[in-house]
């Protein structure tokens, strides 16, 4: 790999030893912490992973009972602001990985700046997403019995609603709470607590933004696509 | 950096692909690449942002075997609902809809004559 590829799992024993301070007292060194912080990291999104799981167990079921109802009723979500959603989110995942980049070597301000412009990234992902909404409010095409949208009639159209509106909440959800950790790595990044090889809370605030990433590289195509 | 902005294009294209294919209208295929090609961006998404690929293995099997556990959980979900004959599982279930209401009564697949006329669900009888 190229050296300036991001954050390793080698550290240097000086730098372990300069950081001796911020290692909790149950861990040997700095690198054992940062394995456990990871580690750590990684086993809940393999659970963020499960809890959508779940979600996208109820598509399929629907799906095959559905099959043609969800076709159509694919086909009148805006395809547009669908796949500049997921232009948006890729760019923004690209962006907090620059962030992660910068503050692993230690420059302030590309951090600052990289994570700045993934809030904004985001809030316009939300954005683009609350107009979907509003356009799927107005039109009817609501959850179970509120269903009442006159282009697709036919049954189990509204349960392809119901799982869009689940499966695109729950990931708004998780849009909401990375904005949440984006902003609060930004406002420390600003008062220059990531310097001298203590930048973990941003490469873990930024797998959580990947995997947001991630869920909704597999929502597009399924709901959008089908 | 320049590998961030390689990896970026290449899920931009990606992208593009997916809705490519999704307009050839490929019927019971399309599913199939659409799901591929997502997977193909995860994959990258994985690998290169999360860095994946160069840090330790143990990260790396906490991430597949979940994804694993989804896996199994969809494949035998789907081959259940897939292999249910239609009288156990009534269109109402789902819909709300009494299965009266449906103009013509589903085709009943290794349910023997007479039972179709039954608009509950039977236990078939043995």
């Amino acid at each position: 790999m190229s050296a300036e590829g991001g954050p390793r799992v080698g550290v240097g024993v000086a730098e372990a030893g300069a950081h001796a301070s911020r290692v909790a007292h149950h861990f040997q060194d700095f690198e054992q912490q940062r394995h456990a912080a990871r580690f750590g990291m990684w086993l809940f999104l393999g659970t963020e992973v499960l809890l959508f799981g779940g979600l996208f167990v109820a598509y399929a079921i629907y799906r095959v009972a559905y099959g043609d109802a969800f076709h159509e009723a694919s086909c009148l979500l805006d395809l547009k602001l669908g796949t500049t959603n997921t232009v948006v989110l890729i760019t923004s995942s690209f962006a907090v990985a620059a962030a992660v980049h910068y503050a692993h070597h230690d420059q302030k301000w590309p951090t600052v700046v990289s994570l700045l412009l993934t809030i904004g990234m985001g809030l316009a992902f939300l954005g683009i997403k609350s107009v979907e909404y509003a356009h799927k409010f107005q039109e009817g095409a609501l959850p179970g019995k509120y269903y009442h949208f006159e282009k697709v009639q036919e049954p189990g159209a509204s349960m392809f609603f119901t799982v869009y509106f689940f499966l695109t909440g729950l990931h708004a959800i998780h849009v909401i709470i990375g904005l949440s950790v984006l902003s609060w790595l930004a406002w420390r990044a600003i008062r220059g607590d990531f310097k001298g090889g203590y930048d973990l809370p941003v490469e873990l605030g930024g797998l959580y933004w990947h995997l947001v990433d991630i869920v909704w590289i597999f929502l597009f195509p399924l709901l959008y696509l089908a | 950096m320049k590998r961030y902005v390689f990896i970026w294009l290449a899920l931009l294209t990606l992208t593009g692909a997916t809705v490519g294919v999704a307009s050839l209208n490929l019927g019971d295929w399309a599913l199939a690449a659409a799901l591929i090609i997502a997977a193909i961006k995860a994959t990258l998404v994985a690998l290169f942002f999360m860095h994946l690929l160069e840090q330790r293995a143990s990260y790396r099997v906490a991430l597949v075997v979940s994804l694993l556990f989804v896996a199994v959980l969809v494949t035998f979900t789907v081959l259940d609902v897939r292999t249910r004959f239609v009288p156990v599982m009534p269109q109402e279930a789902y819909t709300g809809v009494p299965e009266e209401a449906f103009p013509e009564a589903p085709p009943v697949r290794s349910a023997p004559a007479g039972q179709q006329t039954g608009a509950k669900a039977e236990p078939e009888a043995r």
